[in-house]
């Protein structure tokens, strides 16, 4: 009889033994002098030395058996084969089926997946060409200057980071700008200084019901409708929907022919690889986004074939698994020390934390581990000044991944870049190396006068850390480093056996939100009114109700 | 000495054709040196071919020298130019022109050193002549100076460059007698006289006072209704200055012209009142679809490549130049407007593609950017313009939606929509055909006079005018 939890398993308590040796990096590396070596593999450009963590050749092994007792390979085919590994909505996750070439096959409930996703592909080229080639005009037959792309959660965080990560490759005078907060302070602002004949609208959401997408929408729409020009040109001309709902884009009024198509088998944060990153495109062009796309296909080759000693997503996955469970260490940042990767940490809270947050597993059973810790980040370099006090001193573990670009400004003229790039860069590794080794990382001068503020000096070290260095940063490279971490996310849910691909813990503050909505007493527009119910909330809830309600009225 | 490689050695006397007569080498030397009157002029323009001819006319012996490709299409694309051309037939059967192959290596001419002026078009000379060492001298003034030309040999620049440096090249120049004229007063369409008895001649000189050196020049000199002789980095000035000025005005119309629209009022009108003001006067003051061509355009750019380079603001330029390139395609969204954004497969009737009527070149003109618009919704567009058919043709060789008609109205029953973009002035217009069809006309030339447009039983818009 197979056991309920994977804690059960023997690997799991083999694990659990080996973890409570007192791991010292110091000690692994003075161990074993060849230890970067052993624990780095190369893979698409893409360095991954995980020396710096605290685990041995055993550690690996046990993992690694871990995750063949988990089963991990037959978990792997089934998701790339569009089984319905989205258990609690009965769903397939395909977001890999997004990056296949053409040429690949795949058929999902009978239909030619790979031929759906090059239409959609296709059609939204079509579109962007016609955007960046000034044919696209607004309703007063002018070119289409700026761009802004409404949508929240994968809608939003994949598209703008992608955006400002490879924005060195934007090629196009079209301005694109993002929105998602609900409050309007992004669009209004943005409204003010936008031409209404010249903005056209991307409104993405897969169910085209997210409030939060929907009230930006509609007020992107009265303004247009503002200009006194025919509404029916307005819809066709400035709006271009992204939904896996047409049947809602439609009745919202957008035309069937300036809508792109999602899947339900694409989950939002796995979705910068669809029509979603049609903001990306348009910016870098087709040329780029594909490229991007072909690095992350790239990427899931690996995932796919690669032995799991030599996978990079599965290695990934392990040591988070090994860290978070087995250490428990619940605190993880993501440190690029590269400017372009600035929303990189952002992507990845949405994508880790919102995936594996979860503390049942695909059975409903609760768990009896740890799954994903805190996920936070910033670029190395501003963090150094914010948060790295207490990764050095603080009384918290936590894990790190730095990641870097080794070449960088390439171009002739870019001297001075290229010694900030190279100070950048050692200051990367300068970080890891103390984190790892605290105090020892530098050797004492024999001379050296001992100081009271020594105590307050101490490094602790002993800081885990995986680095990840890109030859550069590419839309290819880039590509595979975000499937990279996509991968790690679900190597590490098939080991906790929970769902990466529901978010059910977002929805009830939607429920919630919608019966308190109607309770406060500001002036609505017809279509958001909804009528206000009896409803017994918690006198905290009340009083604060009954404070802004007073505030409204006076 | 011209190598071989670099001559064609067939002669060709064709008289029913407008190709140049080659010589080979012996020929060629043989014929200049009948002459102590021989002008060298490097270049494939129409500005070279033009001097070429005015040359001979003036006594000269003409050696040309020419990318061959670069000639025989120049001499395709100006076939309006009919007295330039049929002067240039007879000079070349004359043996008053001759043309040979440009070098590959400037010294390879210079070694011959026999000419009594050398007159360089400065924008046709080859990339490998331009080619500039670290003191940025460019290898053909390397080569001049360390060729047999005699110091006192005369060199005439031409060409439209970043200011300064037809005064930077002339000091490189190891001799005095080096010049620059600016061909400000080149006319498409009557390249000939126009250069013949100019309306404007300007010539900048490295030694002051030196006219006496180039009296091959005097009669064009003594011809120009207005001339001006200063130093070469001054007259550079002068000219770049000229044309932005005249660009400007275009765009300050352009510009006033969608006031007028808003406005209700006839820019056109407003422009023959303006013109009645003698501190404005009355010449480019038509609003239109802008500026194009190769002079205009390229002064701007020329200006432009000077600008970025230095800290002075020159936001009026780049206003000039921003509103030109936006005026090419109002047309096309008054045409987008009035179908509510409806045009998709549409048929439309062109009247005119050249950047100005009489001439057959299309550079720079609107009828591309309007083409390629109106293709983008799969319009299909009948164009009427006979001279500059054959370049839109070898420009757009696979556009089926790109369709010739033999006389303007040939189409007019299918069309959707009229645009006017060149329609020559000592042309009448086909009112009644058009009022026959009612279809609406979108005039971006504004070659519709107020009676006409009156006259006029469909719509009609114009640039800042409509009826």
């Amino acid at each position: 009889m197979n056991p309920t939890l994977p804690s059960q398993l023997p690997q799991w308590q083999k694990l659990q033994q080996l973890a409570q040796h007192p791991w010292s990096l110091t000690q692994l590396f003075a161990d074993q002098s060849d230890r970067s070596r052993k624990f780095s593999v190369t893979v698409e450009g893409i360095y991954f030395d995980y020396s710096k963590q605290c685990l041995d050749q055993n550690v690996k092994e046990a993992l690694i058996e871990l995750a063949n007792a988990c089963d991990l390979k037959q978990k792997i085919d089934r998701l790339y084969q569009g089984d319905k590994v989205n258990s609690s909505e009965d769903r397939a996750a395909l977001h890999t089926a997004l990056r296949l070439p053409k040429t690949a096959q795949l058929s999902h409930q009978g239909v030619d997946v790979v031929a759906e996703v090059h239409d959609s592909l296709e059609k939204a080229a079509v579109m962007v060409d016609r955007i960046r080639n000034g044919i696209w005009r607004g309703y007063s037959g002018k070119a289409i200057t700026d761009v802004v792309n409404i949508g929240v959660g994968g809608s939003d965080l994949g598209p703008v980071m992608t955006n400002t990560a490879l924005d060195e490759w934007a090629d196009s005078t079209i301005k694109v700008h993002f929105v998602s907060n609900m409050d309007g302070t992004q669009l209004g602002s943005l409204l003010e200084r936008l031409n209404p004949e010249t903005t056209l609208f991307i409104i993405s959401s897969k169910s085209f019901g997210t409030v939060d997408t929907l009230s930006n929408a509609q007020t992107a729409r009265a303004w247009l409708f503002s200009t006194g020009a025919s509404q029916a040109t307005l819809l066709r001309r400035h709006f271009i929907g992204i939904s896996a709902n047409p049947e809602r884009v439609s009745a919202w009024g957008i035309p069937e022919d300036h809508q792109l198509k999602l899947w339900d088998w694409v989950g939002g944060r796995f979705s910068m690889w669809s029509a979603i990153g049609l903001a990306v495109a348009i910016r870098i062009g087709n040329k780029r986004f594909n490229e991007m796309l072909q690095g992350a296909y790239a990427m899931d080759q690996h995932f796919a074939q690669a032995d799991f000693e030599q996978n990079l997503p599965v290695l990934l996955g392990l040591i988070g698994v090994w860290n978070s469970s087995f250490l428990e260490i619940n605190a993880h940042t993501v440190l690029p020390y590269d400017g372009r990767l600035k929303y990189f940490p952002s992507y990845l809270t949405q994508l880790e934390m919102e995936s594996n947050g979860k503390s049942v597993t695909h059975e409903g059973q609760p768990v009896n581990y740890a799954t994903c810790p805190i996920l936070w980040g910033e670029i190395g370099s501003n963090a150094q000044h914010a948060f790295y006090q207490l990764l050095h001193q603080g009384t918290q573990k936590v894990s790190c991944d730095f990641i870097a670009c080794v070449n960088y400004y390439q171009g002739s003229e870019a001297g001075e870049l290229k010694h900030q790039h190279a100070l950048s860069l050692a200051n990367c590794l300068a970080q890891s190396r103390v984190l790892a080794f605290g105090n020892d990382a530098l050797a004492p001068k024999p001379d050296q006068a001992v100081s009271d503020l020594d105590k307050f000096k101490r490094y602790r070290g002993n800081q885990p850390s995986t680095t990840i260095l890109l030859d550069e940063l590419t839309p290819r490279s880039f590509g595979a480093l975000i499937a990279l971490y996509e991968h790690k996310v679900f190597v590490m849910a098939s080991i906790w056996d929970i769902n990466p691909f529901d978010q059910w813990g977002v929805e009830m503050g939607k429920q919630v939100a919608n019966e308190v909505f109607a309770h406060i007493h500001l002036q609505k527009s017809p279509s958001t009114q909804v009528e206000a119910t009896d409803t017994d909330f918690d006198s905290s809830t009340e009083a604060l109700l009954q404070h802004i309600n007073k505030k409204i009225e006076e | 000495m011209v190598t071989p490689a670099n001559t064609i050695s067939s002669p060709i006397n064709d008289k029913d054709n407008n190709s140049p007569v080659y010589k080979n080498n012996a020929e060629s030397r043989s014929a200049v040196l009948k002459t102590d009157k021989h002008c060298v002029i490097i270049g494939h323009s129409i500005d070279a071919i033009t001097t070429a001819t005015v040359m001979v006319s003036l006594g000269n012996q003409v050696s040309l020298y020419a990318n061959q490709e670069e000639l025989q299409r120049t001499l395709a694309n100006y076939t309006f130019e009919h007295q330039q051309q049929a002067l240039w037939q007879l000079y070349l059967n004359q043996q008053s022109i001759v043309v040979q192959s440009i070098p590959a290596h400037a010294s390879d001419l210079f070694e011959q050193g026999a000419a009594n002026l050398y007159w360089l078009f400065h924008s046709d000379l080859p990339a490998a002549w331009q080619q500039t060492n670290d003191s940025n001298r460019p290898t053909w003034v390397t080569q001049l100076n360390e060729s047999r030309v005699p110091s006192q040999t005369p060199v005439i620049l031409s060409g439209i460059h970043k200011l300064g440096t037809f005064a930077a090249i002339a000091e490189y120049c190891q001799r005095p007698w080096v010049y620059y004229v600016p061909f400000v007063f080149l006319q498409d369409g009557s390249a000939y006289p126009s250069m013949l008895s100019p309306k404007l001649w300007l010539m900048g000189e490295k030694t002051p006072d030196s006219l006496d050196k180039i009296g091959v020049l005097q009669p064009l000199i003594a011809q120009a209704q207005q001339s001006y002789i200063s130093d070469i980095a001054t007259i550079e000035f002068s000219r770049s200055a000229i044309m932005s000025m005249l660009a400007t005005r275009v765009s300050f119309m352009n510009e006033w012209s969608r006031l007028a629209d808003q406005q209700g009022v006839d820019i056109q009108e407003v422009a023959n009142i303006m013109g009645l003001d003698a501190r404005i006067g009355s010449s480019y003051l038509k609003a239109g679809w802008g500026f194009g061509g190769q002079t205009l355009p390229a002064e701007i750019k020329a200006l432009q490549q000077t600008l970025q380079h230095t800290q002075v603001a020159h936001s009026l330029m780049q206003a000039v130049s921003l509103i030109n390139d936006d005026q090419k395609e109002l047309i096309f969204r008054k045409f987008w407007q009035y179908f509510d954004g409806a045009i998709e497969h549409k048929q439309v009737s062109i009247w005119g593609a050249s950047y100005k009527s009489g001439s057959g070149r299309t550079s720079e003109a609107a009828i591309h950017p309007l083409l390629r618009l109106l293709w983008s919704y799969n319009i299909t567009t009948h164009v009427y313009a006979l001279e500059a058919e054959s370049e839109l043709a070898a420009l757009y060789p696979d556009q089926p939606l790109l369709k010739f008609i033999s006389t303007p109205t040939q189409q007019l029953i299918d069309s959707d929509a009229l645009f006017i973009l060149s329609w020559p002035d000592t042309k009448r217009l086909p009112i009644n055909a058009i009022n026959e069809v009612v279809v609406p006309v979108f005039d971006a030339q504004n070659a519709f006079s107020k009676t006409q447009i009156q006259s006029l039983t469909g719509d009609y818009q114009g640039i800042g005018r409509s009826k």
